[in-house]
This record gives C-alpha cells, sequence and structure tokens, in this order.
C-alpha cells in the first residue's frame, strides 16, 4: 500500500468513525452493489462485443444458472453483517456515552480548573503591571524631585547674585540698603493699619471682645506690668488703664506708637523679643498679643515664646490671640484680608508648640462665635427662620462665585 | 425559580486570543444581565490525542493531513462535552457546531473553510500536496457536518456572506444576521470627525491568507510618491517583503503581474530583503492603541483587500474613523458593508484597480471627505447594543 492509499484509508475510516455509524457505512456500500447483482449472470446492453459474451453465458449457464442467488444471498449475508453491526455500534454507543459523561465530567473539571488558573494569572499579571507602574511613578517623581532641586539651587544662586548686585551699586553698601529697607516697612506700616481700620472691626467691638481677659490677668496677683506685644490701636492697653493695671505695649510699627502715644498709652518701638529679652527675667505679670502670631515666622514666634517665658513671673500669663482656621470662612478666605498674615495656625499647633517651649497648663480657648446658631439635624425640615442664617452661610462658604475680579477707575472724567 | 443555564461552547487553539473572545465576553454578560447562568465549555485542542472513534491516528498520517484529522478530533472532543443540566446550548467556532442539544443557537462565523468556500483557492495556492486527497477528505467533512448541522435550531450568521454560504453548503435558511460591534467591551466612543489626512494610506490586516497584504504592495509600487502603511503581521510577513523588495528594487513590474500571482500562493518561495532595504511602503507590525489612531487620522483613505472576508472588523473601523474604505469585488462581507461611491469604493481586485481607486481619493478630497462622512453615519450601525439586540432575537428562537 502507497503512502497516500494509507492515508486515504484513514482518512476514509475515520470519517467512518466520525460520523459514528459504521453499519450504515457497510449497508451504504451493500445498496451500491445490489444493482450489479447479477454480474456475472447476464451481459449489459451496450457492452462491447454483447453477442459474443452473451453466447459464452449461454455456454458456460449449466456452471453460473445459480450465480445471481449466490450474489443475493451474499448481500443480504451482508446486510445482516450490518444489521449486527449497527447493534454492536448501539451497544458501543451506550458504553461510550458512559465513558464520555465520565470524560466530560473530567473535561469540565479540568475546564474549572483552568478557568481558576486562568484567573490567578491574570490577577498576577495584574498585581506584575502595577508594580511596574508604581516602579516608573517613583522614577518619574525621582527625577522630578531632582528637577525641582535643580531650580532651587539655581534661583538662589541667581538671588544671592543679585543681592550681590545690588551691595555694589550702592555707594554705602550695607546701611544704605538698611535705611532703604526701614523707609520700604515705615511706608507698608501705613498701609498695614490702614487695613486694620479697614477689617479688624470697630474699636468698640475689639475693647469688647478683649474685657474678657481681663478676669485672667486678675489671676496673676501682682503689680508688676502688663506687655502687650503688636498693640495695634490700643484698644486692650486702654482697657488696662481703665481698670488701673500697669501695663505698656512694644510695637514696631512707628505708626502705631505715634498714634498710642498721642492717646497718652505707654507704647514703646521696639522689637518685642529683643525687649522681652532685655527686661529683667522674670518681672512681667503677663504677655499678650491679638492677632500678631499669625504674622510671624516660624523662627520669630518660637522666639517670642521662649522670650515671654524668660520674662513672665512665676505664674504670669502667655495669651496668644489667633484666627481660628477651624472656621472655614476664617480658614479659607477671611485669613487672607491681611496680605501680611503668613499662614494660619491651628490650635492643635500653637498648644503644642506653647506647651513644648515649657508653659504649663495651657488652655486653647474659642472665643467669638460667628452669631449664627449652630445647626441640628431636625432644623431644615424646621422653622426657616432659625435655618435661614445658617443656610446663607453655608452658601457663602460653598457657593460663593470662585473667582472676582477687581475693577478700578483712576479718580476724575475720562476726556 | 431555578435560572435556566445556558453552556458556550469554544475551541481553544494554541491560547489564540482573538475578536471571537471578545464577541462571546460581550454575550455572556448580555445573557447574565439576562437572567441566565453561564458556563463556557472549552476544548483544548492541543491537548487532544490523535485518536478518533477509538481508531488510532499514527503520528506520520495524521501530519500528511493535519487539518483534516484535527477537525475530527476536535468535532469529536465536542461530541463527547456533557451538556445534559443545560436547557441552551451556543456553539461558536467549528466545529463546535457538531454537539447535538435539542435548544442549540450556533453563533456561526465560518465554515472550517478550507473544506467549504476556501476550498477552491486553499487548493489553487498550492498549499495542499495532493489536491483530490483534500477534496476528498472536503467531501467527507460536508458529509459528516450535514446530519449535525442540520440539528442546530438557529444559525446566527456573522454576515450575510455568511448566510449565502449556509444556504449554499445546504440550503438553511433558519438563520438571522449577527453584526458584531466595533471596540473593545463597550462600544467604542464615538470618533469626531477629521476631514481625510494627507499622510500615509493606511491597511490593517493579519499578514495569512488570504488577506491579500500583496494585493497592497502592489498597488503601493504603482504610485511611487504615496507613502503607504500596513499595520499588522502574520505568517507571510516575510512573503510581503520579499514582493515589496522585488517590485521596489525593479526586479519586477507591478504592472506584468497577474492579479493571482502575487497572492494565490503558499509564499513559502519568499527570501530574505537584505539588510537597509527601504521603499515607500511601511511596515509598522504591531501598534498601539494611540499610535492607530493617529495614523488613521493621518490617512487620506483605508485599504481592506481581503479575498471573500466572513464579515469586515477593518472596514467598520476605517468607517468609524470616517475614512474612506476601498475593499474588493471579491471581499465577500466587506462589498456588503461598503457601498460603492457611497461609503467607499469597490474594485476589481487588481494592482493597477486599486492604485487608480487610492489615486482618486487622494486627489479629489471632496470626494474623500463626503464617502468618510458617510461612512461615519455607516459604522455607527455597528454597535454592541444592536449587535446584542440581534444575538436576543436569535436566542428567542431556541429559547422557548
Amino acid at each position: 500500500m502507497t503512502d497516500r492509499e494509507l492515508v486515504s484509508s484513514y482518512i476514509e475510516r475515520a470519517a467512518v468513525r466520525a460520523d459514528g455509524d459504521l453499519g450504515q457505512y457497510v449497508r451504504d456500500r451493500v445498496a451500491e452493489a445490489r444493482p450489479h447483482s447479477h454480474a456475472g449472470a447476464e451481459i449489459p446492453d451496450g457492452t462491447r462485443l454483447r453477442g459474443a459474451k452473451q453466447a459464452l453465458v449461454a455456454v458456460s449457464r449449466p456452471v453460473t444458472s445459480h450465480q445471481s442467488q449466490v450474489n443475493d444471498q451474499v448481500l443480504n449475508a451482508l446486510d445482516r453483517v450490518a444489521d449486527d453491526l449497527r447493534e454492536l455500534a448501539a451497544r458501543i454507543t451506550t458504553t461510550d456515552q458512559y465513558v464520555s459523561r465520565v470524560r466530560a465530567t473530567a473535561a469540565t473539571i479540568e475546564g474549572l480548573v483552568d478557568e481558576l488558573v486562568t484567573g490567578f494569572e491574570a490577577e498576577r499579571t495584574a498585581r506584575e503591571d502595577l508594580g511596574g507602574q508604581i516602579a516608573a511613578e517613583r522614577e518619574t517623581f525621582a527625577a522630578f524631585r531632582q528637577e525641582v532641586l535643580g531650580e532651587l539651587a539655581e534661583m538662589r544662586a541667581r538671588q544671592d547674585t543679585l543681592l550681590r548686585a545690588a551691595r555694589e551699586a550702592l555707594p554705602d553698601g550695607a546701611d544704605r540698603l538698611q535705611l532703604l529697607s526701614r523707609e520700604l516697612s515705615h511706608h507698608d506700616d501705613a498701609l498695614y493699619e490702614d487695613i486694620e481700620d479697614a477689617f479688624r472691626g470697630s474699636r468698640e467691638k475689639v475693647s469688647t471682645m478683649l474685657a474678657g481677659y481681663l478676669d485672667d490677668i486678675a489671676t496673676v496677683p501682682t503689680d508688676s506690668p502688663v506687655v502687650d506685644v503688636g498693640c495695634g490701636r490700643g484698644e486692650w492697653l486702654e482697657l488696662l488703664k481703665a481698670n488701673e493695671v500697669p501695663a505698656y505695649g512694644v510695637d514696631i510699627n512707628q505708626v502705631v506708637v505715634d498714634r498710642c502715644q498721642e492717646m497718652g498709652l505707654d507704647v514703646r518701638l521696639a522689637d518685642a523679643v529683643e525687649h522681652l529679652t532685655t527686661v529683667e527675667a522674670g518681672t512681667i505679670r503677663a504677655v499678650t498679643s491679638f492677632h500678631v502670631a499669625e504674622h510671624l515666622s516660624m523662627d520669630t514666634l518660637v522666639a517670642l515664646i521662649d522670650a515671654a517665658l524668660l520674662a513672665l513671673e512665676p505664674g504670669g500669663l502667655l495669651i496668644l490671640e489667633t484666627p481660628n482656621p477651624n472656621n472655614h470662612q476664617v480658614g479659607a478666605a477671611n485669613f487672607y484680608l491681611d496680605p501680611t498674615h503668613l499662614k494660619p495656625l491651628h490650635p492643635l499647633f500653637l498648644e503644642f508648640l506653647v506647651t513644648s517651649r515649657g508653659f504649663e497648663p495651657v488652655e486653647v480657648r474659642e472665643l467669638h462665635g460667628p452669631g449664627i446658631e449652630p445647626l441640628r439635624p431636625t432644623d431644615l425640615a424646621g422653622d426657616p427662620a432659625r435655618t435661614g442664617p445658617f443656610v446663607d452661610a453655608l452658601n457663602a462658604a460653598f457657593t460663593s462665585p470662585l473667582d472676582y475680579a477687581v475693577v478700578a477707575r483712576k479718580p476724575g472724567a475720562p476726556a | 425559580m431555578r435560572r435556566p443555564r445556558v453552556a458556550i461552547l469554544k475551541p481553544d487553539y494554541y491560547g489564540i486570543v482573538g475578536g471571537f473572545e471578545r464577541v462571546v465576553d460581550i454575550l455572556d454578560d448580555a445573557l447574565t444581565d439576562d437572567g441566565y447562568q453561564v458556563a463556557r465549555r472549552v476544548v483544548k485542542v492541543v491537548d487532544l490525542p490523535l485518536e478518533v472513534g477509538g481508531l488510532e491516528i499514527p503520528p506520520e498520517v495524521f501530519e500528511s493531513h493535519p487539518e483534516y484529522f484535527r477537525y475530527l478530533i476536535v468535532r469529536q472532543a465536542f461530541d463527547r462535552i456533557d451538556t445534559g443540566d443545560f436547557d441552551i446550548v451556543i456553539s461558536t467556532q467549528p466545529p463546535s457546531f457538531s454537539h447535538v442539544h435539542p435548544r442549540h443557537l450556533a453563533l456561526f462565523f465560518h465554515h472550517h473553510r478550507v473544506y467549504y468556500d476556501l476550498e477552491d483557492v486553499y487548493v489553487e495556492a498550492g498549499f495542499v500536496d495532493d489536491p483530490e486527497l483534500h477534496r476528498r477528505a472536503g467531501q467527507l467533512i460536508r458529509e459528516i457536518d450535514q446530519p449535525r448541522l442540520d440539528e442546530v435550531g438557529w444559525f446566527l450568521a456573522g454576515s450575510q456572506t455568511v448566510a449565502d454560504r449556509l444556504d449554499h453548503f445546504g440550503g438553511y435558511t433558519n438563520v438571522s444576521l449577527f453584526h458584531a460591534g466595533v471596540g473593545v467591551g463597550d462600544d467604542a466612543e464615538a470618533v469626531p470627525f477629521t476631514p481625510p489626512g494627507t499622510g500615509p494610506v493606511l491597511s490593517i490586516s493579519r499578514m495569512e491568507f488570504p488577506k491579500r497584504s500583496e494585493l497592497v504592495v502592489a498597488a503601493a509600487h504603482l504610485l511611487p510618491d504615496q507613502p503607504i502603511s500596513l499595520v499588522g503581521t502574520g505568517s507571510r510577513d516575510l512573503w510581503v517583503r520579499h514582493l515589496d523588495h522585488v517590485l521596489g528594487t525593479g526586479q519586477v513590474d507591478a504592472e506584468s503581474l497577474g492579479p493571482r500571482d502575487i497572492w494565490c500562493n503558499t509564499g513559502r518561495e519568499a527570501k530574505l530583503v537584505p539588510d537597509g532595504f527601504r521603499s515607500h511602503v511601511e511596515f509598522a507590525g504591531r501598534v498601539t492603541d494611540d499610535d492607530l489612531e493617529r495614523r488613521f487620522r493621518e490617512a487620506p483613505c483605508v485599504l481592506a483587500l481581503a479575498h471573500d472576508e466572513d464579515y469586515g472588523l477593518t472596514a467598520i473601523e476605517g468607517m468609524r474613523q470616517g475614512r474612506p474604505v476601498i475593499v474588493c469585488t471579491d471581499g465577500g462581507g466587506l462589498t456588503e458593508l461598503i457601498v460603492h461611491e457611497e461609503t467607499g469604493l469597490i474594485v476589481e481586485p487588481t494592482p493597477r484597480a486599486v492604485a487608480d481607486a487610492i489615486e482618486r481619493l487622494v486627489k479629489d478630497r471632496d470626494l474623500a471627505e463626503r464617502l468618510g462622512r458617510n461612512g461615519q453615519e455607516r459604522a455607527a450601525e455597528f454597535s454592541w447594543a444592536n449587535a446584542v439586540d440581534e444575538f436576543r432575537a436569535g436566542l428567542a428562537q431556541v429559547d422557548r
């Protein structure tokens, strides 16, 4: 058998198996053979030399007379074989069904295991991807950090160069520079006072707000002076004076000092830290400072607290009042009304700072409510008269326009 | 009440994940949403022993006609899957349809094509050593497929072309159409229309027989000033590059090629292209989605020149991107998608005809823009939402 014949036979046999009906196959072949069952007994019409062949058949008739019957019987026998085969096939099919059920169950389980494995693999891949992403992000971040550090160094160098150039350009060097800066800062003094006048509130209002502290001062039963650091318009000193509490103010703002002195108050032009470190230690009844801390750098604030600790007598008070960023309106907006404010001081932070520098006990006292009743959960469905102001405040805090512009006109009529 | 159980039958050929997997995922989700309990029954082809009905196939016999024996072996594996517990069976790629179940929906994208509609062209190309044996095998396959196809309750044909083949090869009319959507997962986002670009003409196709990347290259060499990019790769990559080399170096004149010379072959005659050879034809290989998007934007038109495609997702994607699409008259499903002179051009499958069509679209920008706009409108019909509707209609035919 040639290779091709071998392959061909397998192809055919495989097809029969795939079709699952061997009996049908035999039956079909028998059906194909049946029209030819007369083979050897008759000569079909149109055969070449039919006459001669017919004669030959006639001569051999005694020998071949039963050929057709023989052929038929062979075919019938084959037919029965086909039947048997079909029955056999049916039995095999039943057996096969059992086998395939077992196989199918195995395949199903295998399929489920495969799905599980695929799931696990997908997850692992996802995790690896994530790891890669994090590494990439970290790299990007490191590069960005380097870039920023570089830029920072560059800016510092540029600033130094500029300062050196400025110093060299001024004939009298540093003195002239200081003078210049003092002029500038005094110019700022006036501006700051204007701002305070515009936004801090009326003298009466401020006085009322400060009156509560008189009780605190009374808890230190001595005659030593109270030092008010950054006394502004002098409301607190006035209040102390009216209550016959010895006190004086310290301020670096020339305008403030001038104005307070005109009102007959004892206010000295000096740097508070410098002043408190030069007075005799343990001789001050209280150091007060209202709305100053938020103007100070961290170093200065720490220095002020340290200096106060030195200057105060045992049991003496340090009072620092500052805007409370816990109030949304204050923290998000009002704080920035004053351009000289540095950043809001969180009460927990200031408490920590004062404690850590050695004061004890330290109390954080929340002051000056916004004049709106806090909302209760039941209010919104209730009396609009109660909820109205709060809703207004909420609206102001959360639905105010996102930007604003100042549009200003120079005095005088356009030509 | 017990949720009705649906089994999706799928062969897994060597873990290849293609468009069909997406389709199955989406239908799986739709069925689950509709309250069915869905399970997949996958036949891993690589694991099956060389055996049919207990007849062991010697490896050398198997190797002499692997297509045939593998088909029978996989078919048998689908027979042996037990779906007695399932209310409905959905078959997918051939030969999963041969599984017998009283409520059987066949998601029918194609027959085993080399024994059906591709038989002649497959033999003509020289893929079989013994054509007579191949045809005999094909005849046997069709004989044993027929009774099983008769048992299928309803066919969802992937296109009219596929429906016509079902009619041609068995007279089946219990068929409705199922047009797969475009994009991964949910419906792809609408692409804003941009006028056809002035960059390279774009062809996206796996380089397989009979996708006819060769025709793209041959047409390109009739337009030496027009850059053309082929995205995709495959087993005919070497041959297609070889063709680019012989045409690009003038060893062969593109005009002299008979229309079938270049693609209707095994591609085994390919020679390695010498390093450093570059023509105006770019072989971009696999590209990222972003890169592909850019290429669509820059392309003046898109080529989809495959021979007798089942469907034609490339053409739909081209239309979705607002680009006129050129397909061939013998493109099968592709010709269903494109309306000549309305959403693209349908041309004879010759390098000259394709080159002329490209030239026309590049020169006549108004025409290109009009076809592109129309195409984008037409592409919107091929959404997954519509596909799932068509699927539900088919399912209703067996689920009652």
